[in-house]
């Protein structure tokens, strides 16, 4: 695994791929933090002394970061023009990771900065494919939109409205390929399907059924 | 000054001074500034919550109620004590998760993602507002109220000293005046209003005693059934009664905002168990109180200063002082939260989505703060003008909130065949109904609640108009695959979803 390169402010945030679905020009594929083991080891907390099968999958996502500087509105900014540039140097503000369900749509502000190995746009696009959500997919505008909208309401809430506000965009939109787990297994009551979280171990109960009784 | 009115003082300074200081610490860049407030555990958030939703009314509607009519008044506490575990149950789990799924920041954006049309903003969004702004206007006169009262300067005066304290808190903040901040305001509510209940308590010579002599000045005042006894009971009152705090607020935006905001359902079962506690202790003591004032304070003038005067006869001076900051954190924490939301609904639902859309953030904010200002000056002109009962103003604008929304927001959940025209004409016999109920005096008449007529005529809407136009609206696949994966819920074993994380819910692949 290597750190993903530096953001380069200048790059194109999307294109649209050949089936008209829009697509990122990068793409980061994370690495589990979370083993198969482990997976296994919530999966059986749930149904104590069941047989079980694990498989890894990856749910594609959008990364974006902005940068949220706040400011006294009885006071200007102490910024100088020269430093307002974004290729001045690094913002002061604090940097916020959202990521964008590519299906959903729904935002998220994530609490590290996602790492992991350059993957193929066409890894992205069969991970869109094999998910079974529907609805309308955001393109890269949405998902800047929604970054932003996610990141001003959690701003203005918090500092509510006595202060300036600057959302700066310092990473364009791009895609992420997020690991999960799928352990299918079985004991003598239940049977059951559970999508175990590659990066916190949470988990997610996609179906199960009570075993008829001999 | 008297000494009331320095606790008064140091408590605004107190809250002033976090907000400022905050305001430094991130203007620094401090590291979890913006994002403070993920590890909140359940005891703050449920009580952040309770602080929020109470308000203004808890000290002054309450008290008004019980010492006009007894333990009647009691049929608004039942609901109001039900009320967040009944929201909790029936919407919590199920609007988290669709939400979740749905894509949806707001709980009007919600109900766009949920009924997908552009008419559902349009019209839910200023109705919230219309209504926030009348429950808003009550905290104004509460804290006006509250402030004559201690201080013995003159309403108007009064009045503009307390919107310019709740509208100066509201442009504060960061992260401990936003979560701690609720968190003590709720704690300082809290002993102060059972303060008031053992002093008036003692002062009475103990509960039986207290009601012995209730009895002798009227003894149905001692029922449920209100100062006239059994006999001229309208039912259909008692019932809007037990609605309009126990199922009303399911329509309130600002609340049902937090079911989407929980960081687990566990947290929210927690939770929602701190709540009940903070309720069951709160909750009953502005009305014991005010049917108690009845013995203390016979010939009240203003009823609504029932609370107020009783503190004021049978606590020590520096406990009044305290006992008002509790009022007054009451009366700003619900205040503060519901300015923040309409100005939010403002900006985001109304003004970006129909007039600006390629609206700056900035432009947003400041959309949000003239939002603020010009309903906190309307508010005051009206509230120094004409001031209405605390009581009637809360209770109006809940009644129009959840007959305009509660058939919307537990249809969106719970039932698939719900679509755009029903919930349209749902949110306008809704919210039409009820007004002109209450405006026209239909209540006197009929003797019917304008919470029951809104609510029947809303729900009735919503199922008529939604199975007539099934063929010619049909309810979007996606919404209907979401509703799916959000009834699941019900059939998994109860061991088996502690700790779930339904947000994995929108990552399922197709062969799982």
């Amino acid at each position: 695994m290597r750190e993903h390169p530096e953001p380069d402010l200048n790059t194109g945030s999307g294109s649209t791929a050949d089936s008209g679905r829009a697509a990122p020009a990068r793409v980061l594929k994370l690495a589990p933090h979370i083993t198969d083991a482990e997976a296994i080891a919530v999966f059986q907390r749930k149904l104590p002394g069941s047989h079980t099968e694990v498989r890894e999958v990856f749910h594609p996502f959008w990364w974006t970061v902005l940068s949220a500087r706040t400011r006294s509105i009885f006071r200007r900014s102490q910024r100088s023009t020269s430093d307002a540039s974004p290729s001045s140097g690094p913002l002061t503000g604090q940097q916020m990771n959202v990521l964008v369900n590519a299906y959903s749509g729904k935002g998220y502000i994530a609490e590290f900065e996602p790492r992991g190995e350059a993957a193929a746009v066409e890894e992205w696009l069969e991970a869109f494919e094999s998910s079974d959500q529907a609805g309308p997919p955001p393109d890269a505008d949405d998902v800047s939109r929604t970054a932003r909208s996610l990141v001003r309401t959690k701003v203005v809430k918090t500092v509510k409205l006595g202060v300036g506000l600057t959302l700066d965009e310092t990473v364009a939109p791009s895609g992420i390929l997020k690991p999960n787990w799928i352990v299918t297994g079985a004991n003598e009551k239940y049977s059951a399907t559970i999508l175990v979280d590659g990066l916190d171990s949470s988990h997610y109960i996609v179906r199960v059924e009570k075993r008829i009784q001999d | 000054m008297n000494l009331e009115t320095w606790f008064l003082v140091i408590y605004f300074i107190a809250m002033a001074g976090i907000g400022v200081w905050t305001l430094k610490t991130g203007n620094k860049g401090s590291e979890g500034y913006l994002l403070g407030g993920r590890s909140l555990g359940p005891a703050v958030t449920a009580l952040r919550l309770q602080s929020s939703s109470m308000s203004g009314y808890m000290f002054l509607g309450a008290g008004s109620l019980a010492y006009t009519k007894g333990y009647f008044s009691l049929w608004y506490a039942m609901g109001d004590i039900g009320g967040g575990v009944l929201n909790l149950s029936i919407l919590g789990r199920r609007m988290r998760k669709l939400s979740q799924i749905l894509g949806s920041l707001t709980s009007i954006e919600y109900l766009e993602h949920r009924y997908p049309s552009k008419w559902i903003r349009a019209i839910a969004a200023p109705v919230a507002v219309f209504c926030i702004f009348f429950y808003v206007m009550s905290q104004f006169i509460a804290g006006g109220r509250g402030l004559e009262m201690v201080t013995g300067i003159p309403y108007a005066w009064a009045l503009l000293v307390a919107v310019g304290v709740i509208v100066f808190y509201t442009f504060l903040g960061g992260y401990l005046a936003v979560a701690y901040t609720d968190f003590v305001q709720a704690i300082i509510m809290l002993i102060g209003m059972v303060w008031i209940l053992i002093g008036t308590l003692q002062a009475v010579g103990g509960w039986t005693a207290g009601n012995n002599a209730v009895g002798e000045i009227n003894p149905n005042l001692l029922t449920l059934w209100g100062p006239d006894g059994i006999g001229s009971v309208q039912w259909g009152v008692i019932i809007g009664a037990v609605l309009v705090f126990s199922i009303g607020y399911m329509g309130w935006p600002h609340v049902n905002v937090s079911h989407m905001a929980m960081k687990r359902p566990s947290v929210a079962r927690t939770a929602s168990m701190y709540a009940t506690g903070f309720n069951l202790l709160f909750i009953p003591a502005p009305y014991i109180v005010g049917i108690m004032a009845l013995i203390i304070l016979p010939n009240l003038d203003n009823p609504e200063l029932a609370v107020f005067q009783v503190a004021d006869t049978v606590l020590p001076n520096f406990a009044v002082g305290i006992v008002m900051a509790g009022i007054m954190a009451a009366i700003m924490s619900t205040a503060d939260a519901l300015l923040l939301q309409s100005g939010t609904i403002a900006s985001q639902d109304l003004f970006q989505r129909f007039i600006k859309k390629d609206m700056s953030d900035s432009q947003s904010v400041w959309v949000s703060r003239f939002t603020v200002l010009i309903l906190a000056i309307i508010g005051y002109i009206v509230a120094v003008n004409d001031p209405p009962a605390v009581a009637e103003v809360v209770i109006f604008s809940t009644t129009v909130l959840g007959a305009a929304f509660v058939p919307v927001y537990v249809a969106a959940a719970w039932w698939k065949k719900a679509n755009v025209p029903g919930a349209i004409s749902s949110m306008v016999l809704g919210t039409v109904s009820s007004v002109v109920w209450q405006l026209t005096g239909l209540v006197d008449v009929t003797g019917v609640d304008p919470m029951g007529i809104g609510i029947v005529c809303s729900t009735l809407a919503l199922i008529l108009v939604s199975l007539a136009t099934q063929k010619s609206h049909p309810v979007p696949a996606h919404v209907v695959a979401a509703l799916k994966e959000t009834d699941k819920i019900g059939a998994i074993p109860g061991h088996m979803l502690t700790g779930q994380n339904d947000a994995l819910a929108a990552q399922v692949p197709k062969d799982a």
